[in-house]
């Protein structure tokens, strides 16, 4: 939006301490909203001291689509198909977050089947989410191979994906009370034998990429944020658990089958763009670990449950959240006890995350502002609804 | 009090706040009855869902966020949302979490339909930032002592917020069209 | 051979000139125009194939076959690209300062040429052999600061102005090791004539074995003064846009693109030259020995290319500075102190 305050010639200078060098004038660069970079029409507004940041002041909005408008004209099982839009990302998460929240607040059965199908989709989702973000995060490096190596490995989880729900991004597959389509043995099967050769491809990477002294060298220390900061901020997902936090929704406030479950939360101690990527690769190491359980064991039954013909939410509010592989999902919904919501908000971690930009890019220079941002993971589809 | 935090060898990497699993029974009662004794005059319900739930008006608003960061141990924001409930006046909802014990909190505020100011609470909780801001330019609430309340994620100079159930869009049919798909 | 065949016809074409009392002036001026037209076709030609190289590689690298479709193997693609990049509408930024703006493209190109003056193809195919080639060939490399810099100027953009800071900054600072380097060689060699020095390595052996030290800082500085990956700073194009092309388009960006591969093929013949004993080899034909060990740096530059990510302005800074330059100059010296001795 129009950063009027800002426009007017900045005067005050960087203090550098310990240093006698001449006092410079800071230049104004508009990162975005067309960079290849900003991960979609993120605009970031720099002041640079020569390459150095400044200050950032991030505009957002320009995706706006006031999703949450929407959602109050629309009868609650048309709104699952916007979830997948807010974060294109990971559709599946954010249906959960929906669904979960209205089956909560109805007191819907999900038969155990279906649950297994849901948390089996979620940690895929996961996965698959993460693939983007390593692919996209080399990207910003300058790497450009990884990518390619991420997406080889994203397309096998799409075609996935589209065998069971028809679609590889915009799923539309939950359900109030379950799931639309059941999953075969066969693709229980094909599943199995991807994450078999899948930590095969991990250590593809870790070769690739991790193991590089540049890529160590531009992301150790950059981007720090403490424990205390990262919670003040509200930062949820790899963002915390990379300050030493193991904030966890599955493990906090366990939802679907994640009880069940042997995993480990991947966290590191430093708060960096390092530790955030570590963290995320290990995410996906501890979703393989998950999936294998869950493909173990997936129960035999009803893939729905005894869901009413219209639903209408009863009046009050609720609040539900997940884990996405952003971060914290949350869903905070207010029925009047209609067959539309009176109020849904969207609680994005994307949208949260961006407020720590600039305390994570100060004093930091021009590059490692694309790091830095690529290590949030932002998605602008998220921020702006 | 509270249920046990994760165990550590649950964890990988060096912890610095231990998280504690959603508390609930006895863990939760005692959590409400905490809450109850810092504000006797406050009513703090047991939600269905094992939510806490509590109600404060405007002018009590910040001396009760502060109890509850620094006291009760509510440091982590998790979502902050304004609500219009037309001529019953707007609603600003917290839910913040006890991270330590696992406690979760809905906190409400009742706020009049016209001239609708609340504190705002970014010097407790700095993600309530772009929260407020959020909240402002969508439903229209006035977060007194907000350090930046501008719009944004509408442009700048919108006439109206979005998100009230009032609101009509003004511009003639034409303008809303993107300039590409105008004929 | 060919190289006797043409000598043979220059002296026939010189005897005729005489006989008939022509200027000789006319003929050197004659010869010039044909080197000049033979070294810019050695370079329009390498360039297509080192563009459609670079694409099959990196395919390669990244899991993919690369083009496939233009002509066999794809090999079309780039005359296909070249076209669909003169059909572009020529942009000059309102806010440009248009004779810099036009200017900048043909600086950056005309030095990358003339490189190849002193470049031996083979024995006695050189189009001058100077006797300060290594000299010559440094000074047409700082060439290339004040192209870039008019570029990001005169474009009138924020990112590309960052560009061109950065490139002056690094093509600067690596300058002196890649210098100090080919001192080394020179130091050996005890001439700065390219035959010379290729003839000094055919009495003894190549000087990538004399001088490994000074060859892996003459190849790391080598590949920051032409821009590659991990030093392709200056269009860094996740940070800044496209550095100092970014309001390029057209004609004029496929120029800095055609230098960017021409650089790339000077530094790579040059190292060649220098490191691997330039034409010379046993059995096959001395030209064919060239573009071998030619491409083989070419092929290394893409091969760490396509594998690296970017390093920062202030390691790469740190790397030129506190690194290679001390390296380069303890290389320098010992090699002068073997050579005394």
């Amino acid at each position: 939006m129009a950063l009027d305050t800002h426009s007017e010639r900045r005067t005050e200078t960087l203090e550098i301490p310990g240093s006698d060098l001449p006092r410079t004038e800071e230049m104004m660069v508009n990162m975005g909203p067309q960079h290849p970079s900003t991960h979609g029409v993120l605009r970031a507004v720099l002041t640079l001291d020569g390459e150095r940041i400044v200050d950032v002041d991030s505009d957002v909005g320009y995706l706006h689509r006031c999703f949450e408008k929407i959602c109050e004209q629309q009868n609650y099982p048309q709104i699952i198909p916007y979830t997948d839009r807010t974060d294109y990302l990971a559709g599946m998460t954010n249906e959960l977050a929906l669904v979960l929240t209205v089956e909560k607040a109805i007191g819907l059965e999900v038969p155990r089947r279906a649950q297994y199908i849901r948390t089996i989709m979620a940690e895929l989702q996961r996965i698959h989410s993460h693939l983007i973000w390593f692919g996209t995060f080399a990207l910003d490096m300058g790497a450009t191979t990884p990518f390619l190596y991420s997406f080889r490995e994203r397309e096998t989880i799409s075609d996935f994906f589209e065998e069971i729900t028809g679609a590889r991004m915009m799923y539309n597959y939950m359900r109030y009370g379950g799931v639309r389509n059941d999953i075969t043995s066969e693709w229980v099967k094909k599943v199995q034998a991807f994450l078999k050769r899948f930590p095969e491809n991990l250590q593809e990477y870790d070769d690739l990429f991790t193991g590089n002294p540049i890529v160590h060298a531009r992301t150790q220390g950059i981007g720090k944020i403490s424990a205390e900061q990262a919670i003040a901020y509200g930062a949820s997902g790899p963002v915390l658990r990379a300050t030493g936090v193991p904030y966890d929704i599955r493990r906090a406030d366990p939802y679907l089958v994640y009880d069940e479950l042997q995993f480990d939360i991947a966290t590191a101690s430093e708060g960096d763009v390092w530790a955030r990527y570590q963290v995320r690769m290990q995410e996906m190491r501890q979703s393989v670990r998950m999936l294998e359980q869950l493909l173990a064991g997936v129960p035999e039954g009803e893939i729905m449950g005894k869901a009413p013909r219209i639903i209408k939410v009863p009046a009050g509010h609720y609040y539900g959240h997940v884990d996405s592989p952003r971060g914290e999902v949350g869903c905070y919904l207010v029925s009047t006890g209609e067959r539309t919501p009176y109020r849904l908000h969207w609680r994005s971690p994307c949208f949260v995350h961006l407020q720590l930009l600039p305390l994570m890019a100060k004093g930091h220079l021009m590059a490692d502002m694309v790091a830095i941002i690529g290590s949030i993971d932002i998605v602008m589809g998220e921020v702006d609804r | 009090m509270g249920s046990d935090p994760i165990e550590l060898d649950k964890v990988k990497g060096e912890i610095q706040v231990l998280v504690a699993r959603r508390a609930d029974g006895p863990a939760l009662t005692s959590g409400a009855q905490a809450i109850r004794e810092q504000f006797p005059d406050l009513e703090v319900s047991i939600r269905p869902d094992q939510w806490l739930e509590m109600a404060v008006t405007p002018d009590r608003l910040l001396p009760v966020a502060q109890v509850l960061r620094d006291q009760l141990g509510y440091t982590y924001l998790l979502s902050l949302t304004g609500v219009d409930w037309q001529e019953k006046g707007l609603q600003v909802v917290y839910h913040l979490q006890n991270l330590d014990k696992g406690l979760f909190l809905v906190l409400t505020v009742a706020l009049p339909a016209q001239d609708p100011h609340i504190p705002s609470v970014t010097h407790l909780w700095p993600t309530a930032n772009w929260q407020e801001r959020e909240a402002w330019d969508l439903v229209g609430i006035y977060f007194d002592g907000h350090p930046d309340l501008r719009r944004i994620l509408m442009k700048e100079g919108w006439p109206g917020h979005p998100l009230r159930k009032d609101y009509r869009d003004t511009r003639p049919l034409r303008e809303r069209l993107p300039k590409t798909e105008r004929r | 051979m060919l190289v006797d065949w043409v000598a043979s016809l220059y002296q026939s074409v010189q005897a005729t000139f005489v006989a008939h009392g022509w200027p000789l002036w006319v003929l050197a001026v004659l010869t010039a125009v044909l080197k000049v037209a033979g070294v810019l076709v050695w370079i329009l030609l390498n360039v297509l194939f080192l563009i459609w190289l670079e694409r099959k590689i990196s395919g390669h690298v990244q899991n993919r076959p690369g083009p496939v479709y233009t002509g066999r193997f794809g090999l079309l693609q780039t005359l296909a690209d070249a076209l669909k990049v003169l059909l572009k509408e020529d942009v000059i930024p309102a806010g440009a300062d248009r004779w810099v703006f036009v200017l900048a493209p043909l600086v950056a190109f005309v030095p990358s040429v003339m490189i190849w003056v002193v470049i031996p193809f083979s024995r006695g195919v050189q189009a001058q052999d100077l006797n300060i080639g290594i000299l010559y060939v440094a000074a047409l490399a700082s060439f290339t600061v004040p192209s870039l810099l008019m570029a990001g100027w005169s474009s009138d953009n924020k990112w590309s102005l960052m560009g061109a800071l950065r490139s002056a900054a690094q093509l600067i600072s690596y300058e002196v090791p890649l210098i100090l380097a080919e001192l080394g060689v020179v130091v050996l060699a005890g001439s700065l004539r390219l035959s010379d020095i290729i003839a000094a390595q055919q009495r003894s052996v190549w000087f990538l074995f004399l001088q490994p030290v000074g060859f892996v800082v003459y190849f790391i500085a080598a590949l920051a003064e032409s821009n590659r990956t991990p030093f392709d700073l200056p269009e860094a194009e996740s940070e800044l846009v496209a550095g100092f092309n970014t309001e390029y388009s057209g004609f004029r960006w496929s120029i800095f693109f055609l230098t960017e591969y021409a650089n790339l093929l000077g530094m790579a013949s040059l190292a060649a030259t220098l490191f691997l004993g330039g034409w010379s080899g046993p059995f096959l034909p001395p030209f064919v020995w060239f573009v071998i060990k030619t491409y083989f740096f070419v092929f290394l530059a893409m091969w760490i290319r396509w594998t690296l990510p970017r390093i920062r302005v202030d390691q790469l800074m740190d790397l030129g500075w506190k690194f290679l330059l001390p390296v380069a100059l303890v290389n320098l010296v010992v090699t002068g102190v073997f050579v005394v001795l």
